[in-house]
């Protein structure tokens, strides 16, 4: 489910997709690894630089083999920062943006009706 | 080689061809089409093998019933082609007497799971 | 309410089991992700942006205390400390593991719970109005039906692989408060001659990327005639709905394409030649379903009695504003129904903590006969509160920040949980929905504002119904940006319609300064209690238009 095309390359490119057992969002690091996607800032991602590139990188994890450890697995374009450019991808990489469970109204009920 | 399951949990190996009187039949033919066509007389005694396509697609089965309907009790209404093991008891309960499975799809979602 | 018999018991354990294999078999690799997508999502096991999302099914909103409790073990246990109620009235898990989901299924179904046909192209758990069987205005309690076609619905094995989801939804009021109009079939039931019910059959509603308001398909049905004639209609749709194209495989595009008189004669042709032979014992089974749901056995005398009597203890200015806008009429005199919102300030709508769900299932089972309702607008609601126990069910549920008075009134959002978690999202709904709740909170006095429907979706597909809001936004990306388009004057009750689509698209921050001038102009312009949708009606897309961009204000 490739979310956007890529129009630039010029930043590279990296694979990111599910862990199949636990549905976490996962990346592909440069040891050939899947790694936890919120941990990105912490690792080194496998990167292409062409369309050849990605197109080899996502044929390495062998995707359509049943014993893939991940599914839906994608190519997603980076900022200069290494980071995914796309508000979608960079929403996977941090987590929901709001505060949910105990901590939701924590401090935010100074408003009332 | 291909498998037989019946509907008594037997499992039949078909050596080669299925019985020569079938007729194929794919499970998006609309049913006028196969009222006109296959249930006339000529056809009336033979196996009937409904080809699923893609196991996704669910025609197949309201097909079942409503051939079950019309067709004589002496003809054997199959179901072939893109079934997988959770499918089987479905089957039965449409009104199929048998499924054909290919040697392939048998052991790739091994011989037990069709074992329903 | 209704308790499994030896059937369900077994059927549901069964498909635990089964669940059980098919996870086993999919991470050993004899399935392919193509061929147990279908399987999971039959079990309402999504993949979604962070995880696997697994919804679980509450026939028709309806919760004991035993059950509510389970979810709230379930949500320690498996995912982190909360619920999301949705708007098919099911309850939603964030953060499961795929490993850990059988394990979670045999948990929900010592409680008599499960999440079959909470997903996939099958019939979806059915909903129905939650105020069904106490509601002052109802005619016919719409509950033994629910049942019946859930029993009936339920692992039918003929249309587990239809060409697209199919939802049902049922009503028993004048008054629908079950949106059955947007649904692929909706039914009205009314009073029958002999004290059996009359079903009218509304057809090929929906929202998604093509909304569509029901046609009324088939009128006065009987109880005998009704299961013969949805097998006939589902084969229909199974054999004729389109497969190629899965934005147009819902009923409402066969419809379309069909032309109502000539689907209705397929219908009709099917319905005559089906063997009804499996459908014989079908009224007698309805029938055993009916002391599932009697009403209970009050004291007339005594209960009148109480309803007369003023609780002085609820004329304080916040509880009485909290009894004026979240408790509802009565089917029982002495009686009311308690409406819980979901929606506290800074909350996310829908979310529930453990802790929440722990206390609600002890205010129920001690104050409204071990019952509780989800309601598809992401609330909760006690049926059978006593007049008497009102002040201590306010203070319980103050207690747990669940006594915000803000039942129907702008600040009652109904959000989809967008980009925040779901993977068709193009935006997020939550934030936005947070911040105009916030924006509303602060100018204006809600109350004075009176009932009006914001409801936000994250994607086309329009989980959060806001094409049938006062005044609905939905979510998009434009190249990487989240905008938000505005929709004015839709309705989802009886005289159900599709708002209407305003000019481009504002930003996530312009969004709540918007809604506050479309809201403003509103009050402005409306004549007493008018509606928002009667006024809209009056003055007129173009006005409003205008305050919706703020041009001429």
């Amino acid at each position: 489910m490739a979310a956007v095309k890529i129009k630039d390359y010029s930043h590279g490119v990296m694979l990111i997709a599910n862990n199949l057992l636990s549905g976490l969002s996962v990346y592909l690091n440069s040891d050939h690894q899947w790694l936890l996607l919120e941990n990105l800032a912490q690792g080194k991602a496998a990167v292409a630089y062409s369309e050849q590139e990605a197109a080899e990188l996502l044929a390495s994890i062998n995707p359509d083999d049943f014993l893939c450890p991940v599914v839906d697995p994608y190519i997603i374009q980076l900022d200069g920062n290494g980071k995914p450019s796309h508000s979608r991808e960079l929403l996977r990489a941090t987590g929901p943006s709001i505060r949910y469970g105990a901590q939701a109204t924590q401090g935010t009920n100074d408003v009332s009706i | 080689m291909t498998k037989q399951l019946l509907k008594n949990g037997d499992v039949i190996d078909l050596a080669g061809q299925v019985s020569a009187d079938s007729i194929r039949v794919p499970a998006a033919t609309p049913f006028t089409e196969i009222q006109t066509g296959l249930l006339t007389q000529e056809l009336k005694q033979k196996t009937v093998l409904l080809e699923f396509s893609n196991f996704a697609d669910g025609r197949g089965f309201s097909l079942a019933k409503m051939l079950k309907r019309d067709l004589p009790s002496s003809t054997t209404l199959a179901a072939t082609g893109a079934i997988i093991p959770d499918q089987v008891a479905l089957a039965w309960q449409c009104g199929f007497d048998s499924i054909i499975v290919s040697d392939e799809l048998w052991h790739r979602c091994g011989p037990d799971s069709w074992m329903v | 309410m209704y308790q499994y018999n030896e059937v369900d018991q077994i059927t549901v354990d069964d498909r635990c089991r089964e669940f059980r294999d098919q996870v086993e078999r999919r991470i050993e690799g004899t399935l392919s992700e193509a061929e147990f997508k279908p399987l999971r999502l039959m079990n309402g096991l999504y993949l979604q942006l962070h995880a696997y999302m697994l919804r679980v099914a509450i026939p028709y909103g309806v919760l004991n205390s035993i059950q509510l409790n389970k979810l709230a073990d379930i949500s320690d246990k498996y995912d982190r400390g909360y619920g999301h109620f949705t708007t098919r009235q099911n309850i939603q898990f964030n953060w499961p593991t795929l490993e850990e989901v059988p394990d979670l299924l045999e948990e929900l179904a010592t409680v008599q719970m499960h999440a079959i046909q909470t997903s996939g192209n099958c019939i979806r758990n059915i909903t129905s109005d939650p105020l069904a069987g106490v509601a002052a205005d109802e005619e016919v309690d719409p509950r033994p039906i629910c049942e019946w076609l859930r029993q009936w619905s339920t692992l039918h094995p003929e249309f587990r692989y239809l060409p697209r989801k199919f939802k049902f939804a049922i009503t028993g009021s004048a008054n629908d408060r079950a949106a059955i109009k947007v649904h692929d079939i909706g039914l009205r039931l009314r009073k029958g001659p002999n004290g059996d019910p009359l079903i009218d059959l509304w057809l090929g509603g929906g929202q998604g990327r093509t909304p569509k308001i029901a046609q009324l398909f088939k009128q006065g049905l009987t109880v005998e005639q009704l299961l013969p004639y949805l097998e006939a209609t589902l084969r229909v749709y199974n054999l004729h709905g389109r497969r190629d194209n899965k934005y147009k495989a819902r009923i409402k595009i066969l419809l379309a394409e069909t032309g109502l008189e000539a689907l209705q004669a397929q219908v009709q042709e099917e319905y005559e030649a089906l063997d009804k032979s499996p459908f014989v014992n079908s009224v007698a089974e309805l029938k055993a379903l009916y002391p599932h749901f009697a009403q209970p056995l009050v004291d007339v005398a005594q209960a009148s009695e109480i309803a007369n009597v003023i609780d002085e203890k609820l004329s304080g200015e916040e509880v009485a504003r909290w009894y004026k806008q979240n408790t509802r009429d009565h089917k029982l005199a002495g009686f009311r129904s308690v409406m819980i919102s979901l929606k506290p300030a800074g909350g996310i709508p829908g979310d529930a903590t453990s802790a929440q769900m722990r206390a609600l299932a002890a205010i129920a089972k001690r104050f409204s006969r071990d019952e509780l309702r989800v309601t598809h607008r992401q609330n909760l609601i006690l049926p059978w509160v006593a007049e008497k126990d009102l002040y201590a069910v306010w203070l319980a549920l103050r207690e747990i920040d669940l006594a915000e008075s803000n039942i129907d009134l702008p600040s009652d959002i109904i959000a989809c949980p967008g980009m925040d978690y779901c993977a068709l999202a193009t935006a997020r709904s939550i934030p936005v929905a947070q911040d105009i709740s916030k924006a509303i909170r602060k100018t204006e006095l809600q109350h004075d504002i009176g009932k009006l429907a914001i409801n936000i979706s994250g994607c086309i597909n329009a989980c959060a119904h806001h094409h049938v809001a006062d005044i609905g936004v939905l979510g998009l990306d434009r190249a990487g940006v989240e905008n938000y388009q505005i929709t004015l004057g839709g309705r989802s009750d009886e005289n159900a319609r599709v708002g209407e689509r305003m000019g481009p698209g504002v930003s996530a921050d312009e969004l709540p300064a918007t809604i506050e001038r479309v809201v403003k102009f509103y009050i402005k312009e409306r004549r007493d209690d008018e509606t928002f949708s009667l006024t809209y009606d009056r003055i007129g897309k173009t006005e409003f238009k205008t305050a919706v961009y703020g041009v001429a204000e």
